[in-house]
């Protein structure tokens, strides 16, 4: 969801894959992607529209995908927990 | 100099294309397979041999999500429990009936009393020349031929057990299909073992014989029908 907020509104499969690639510096499997988008669709946290097709893609659309205001605050959430579970915790010495 | 790719090259897999789109249809599709053959035109342009290797790594792992996805799914559980009652259920009791009355084994089944003897029905029930006597044995068919006593206490049992689990657990519709399915074909798996592990005289082995194949014929529409409402209410 974040990659879908970082894109905006170039939020498609292969500049999502792209950027998680670049990003986890891991070879995300399109399938994954594909999967996991559609399930937080049908939580209702991502929207997806079909877009223009190109060449390029032998004539296939693009689908489209942005967050929804379910998903920014369930983002907004697991954030906030995610700051309380890294309180106090300490890696290699350091207190963050 | 450099070896430029050619277009030939540049070319995505058709195989794997034709693949993703046999398997991975719905909510990826067409989309998906874009996105793998965009990002594999900019892959040939600098190692068409690394760019073929890694579309065939991303079409396997999409293959087999694309697959596992579409067991998991209800849809396909559904179509289970609609087909396999409508198939298993006339070709049991016509069985049951073939078997109530017949004398002999149609010419052409080689060693039929031996596999019959062995409680291998699920070899019987899959020969054509019985099959052709299907016909007869339907119209002969009598429905004390259907009634028996254990089937019937097996029946009882699994039924309360499975209602048990249905009304009280909070089970996923594969959770309960695994359980009724497994208390349906119970009977006949045991009553294999049982053959196989016993010296039985013939007539011993009728009884058996009866109990694996009328338990499933009351236990598989009852198991069915409830797993066929479980799958429309999680709708």
């Amino acid at each position: 969801m974040l990659a879908l907020l970082r894109l905006d509104c170039q939020a498609y499969g292969a500049a999502i894959r792209q950027l998680l690639h670049e990003v986890s510096e891991r070879d995300v499997a399109i399938g994954a992607l594909y999967s996991t988008l559609e399930r937080l669709e049908k939580k209702g946290m991502v929207n997806s529209r079909l877009g223009e097709a190109t060449p390029e893609r032998g004539g296939r659309a693009k689908r489209y995908f942005e967050v929804t205001a379910i998903g920014r605050s369930e983002l907004k959430r697991a954030r906030q927990a995610m700051d309380k579970l890294w309180q106090g915790v300490a890696i290699r010495g350091s207190v963050l | 100099m450099t070896n430029k790719p050619t277009q030939q090259q540049c070319q995505a897999p058709k195989f794997a294309c034709y693949l993703l789109a046999c398997f991975c249809h719905g909510y990826a599709g067409e989309s998906l397979i874009g996105d793998l053959v965009e990002e594999y035109q900019y892959r040939a342009l600098v190692d068409p041999f690394q760019a073929k290797l890694w579309f065939w790594k991303q079409t396997v792992s999409s293959l087999l999500l694309c697959m596992s996805d579409a067991l998991a799914s209800q849809k396909l559980l559904k179509i289970f429990v609609v087909v396999i009652p409508f198939l298993l259920l006339p070709v049991l009791v016509a069985f049951i009936g073939w078997l109530s009355a017949f004398d002999l084994f149609p010419q052409g089944i080689e060693g039929g009393w031996q596999t019959l003897l062995r409680g291998e029905i699920h070899r019987l029930v899959i020969e054509p020349l019985i099959w052709a006597q299907f016909p007869t044995s339907i119209s002969e068919l009598e429905f004390d031929m259907l009634l028996h006593l254990p089937s019937s206490i097996w029946a009882l049992v699994a039924i309360a057990g499975f209602s048990f689990v249905y009304y009280r657990q909070n089970c996923s519709a594969h959770q309960l299909a695994a359980l009724g399915y497994s208390l349906c074909f119970l009977p006949y798996l045991l009553g294999l073992l049982y053959i196989d592990q016993q010296s039985l005289m013939a007539k011993q082995v009728g009884p058996i014989i009866a109990f694996m194949l009328i338990s499933i014929v009351y236990l598989l529409p009852v198991i069915s029908i409830l797993l066929y409402r479980k799958l429309n209410t999680h709708e």
